[in-house]
């Protein structure tokens, strides 16, 4: 009975430590500041000016990724990846894949 | 059944397991992984795609909303699939492009004018033109559960170069359009439609 008990606690305390991990509190803050970007500009991941207003807005930024190219700020053993997607700007779609790495 | 030793034996292997995998935690390399968080980012995708939308209306709301839902698969973005309905209106006085979502998500751009009075230009070769001035109010305003009324001021410009554009702050603008056209036409920085029609 006790084993029993014991083992229960274990799996409810594994699965807890391994799947539900919370996320961290940058990782709705980045989310935010992206929202931030994708609402007040259409065509910022366009420019070369998109990498520098992600470093504004985000803190603890490791990488941008636009289209696949990644360009790194810092180096860090955990990364947070968000995804955003512009589809286009000026009446034109042509769409823009990026990707924000930060630290938890 | 285990005797007493057994179990105890039991309890420390499961105890001992419990640590082992909280240092295996601490030690496992991190792989990067998408957030699972359905907020301002997802709602923010659905007015930007509101706003190319009335940028282009050929582009096809429904096209656009397709295309997002591609990205949600590979983005994770953690979409739900929405239902819209667009209006737009343009009277003597100003006119909206408003899109609504079944989520309470909405996109309003909206603009009023009124005549404050005309003036005459000099233009290039020394011919004299009559201008109506105008006094011009121009916002969006993209509305979600999240942030509630979210307010912007895009700047306008004039493809016909034509038009003499001041901002004055806040959305206001003094508008100066050629007064022999019937209707002149401004671009906000969007590249959504912005009429002005002459009285």
């Amino acid at each position: 009975m006790a084993i029993a008990f014991v083992f229960v606690l274990f799996t409810a305390y594994a699965h807890s430590l391994i799947l539900l991990t919370p996320e961290t509190g940058n990782q709705y803050t980045s989310s935010r500041a992206l929202a931030y970007l994708l609402l007040t500009s259409d065509s910022l991941p366009y420019t070369s000016a998109f990498r520098d207003r992600v470093y504004e807005v985000i803190l603890d930024l490791v990488f941008v990724e636009v289209e696949g190219s990644k360009f790194y700020y810092s180096n860090s053993s955990e990364v947070d990846s968000i995804g955003a997607v512009w589809l286009g700007f000026n009446g034109t779609f042509n769409p823009k894949e990026v990707v924000v790495g930060v630290r938890p | 059944m285990l005797d007493r030793k057994g179990q105890m034996l039991a309890l420390a292997a499961i105890v001992f397991s419990i640590y082992a995998l909280w240092a295996l935690s601490n030690l496992r390399t991190p792989n990067p992984r998408v957030a699972y968080y359905v907020g301002e980012l997802q709602t923010a995708e659905l007015i930007h795609i509101a706003r190319l939308y009335w940028s282009n209306p050929n582009l096809g709301m429904s096209f656009l909303l397709s295309k997002l839902y591609e990205y949600n698969e590979s983005l994770r973005l953690h979409l739900k699939p929405v239902n819209y309905r667009n209006n737009r209106a343009l009277t003597a006085s100003g006119g909206f492009y408003e899109t609504r979502y079944n989520n309470s998500v909405r996109f309003y751009a909206h603009w009023s004018y009124e005549k404050i009075g005309s003036y005459k230009k000099i233009l290039e070769g020394g011919v004299v033109k009559l201008y109506f001035n105008y006094s011009l109010l121009y916002y969006h305003n993209y509305t979600a559960p999240q942030w509630g009324n979210f307010i912007l001021y895009p700047k306008l410009w004039d493809p016909q170069d034509l038009a003499d554009l001041t901002y004055r702050g806040n959305g206001e603008w003094f508008v100066g359009v050629p007064a022999d056209v019937e209707e002149y036409i401004l671009f906000d920085e969007f590249s959504i439609k912005v009429v002005v029609k002459n009285e």
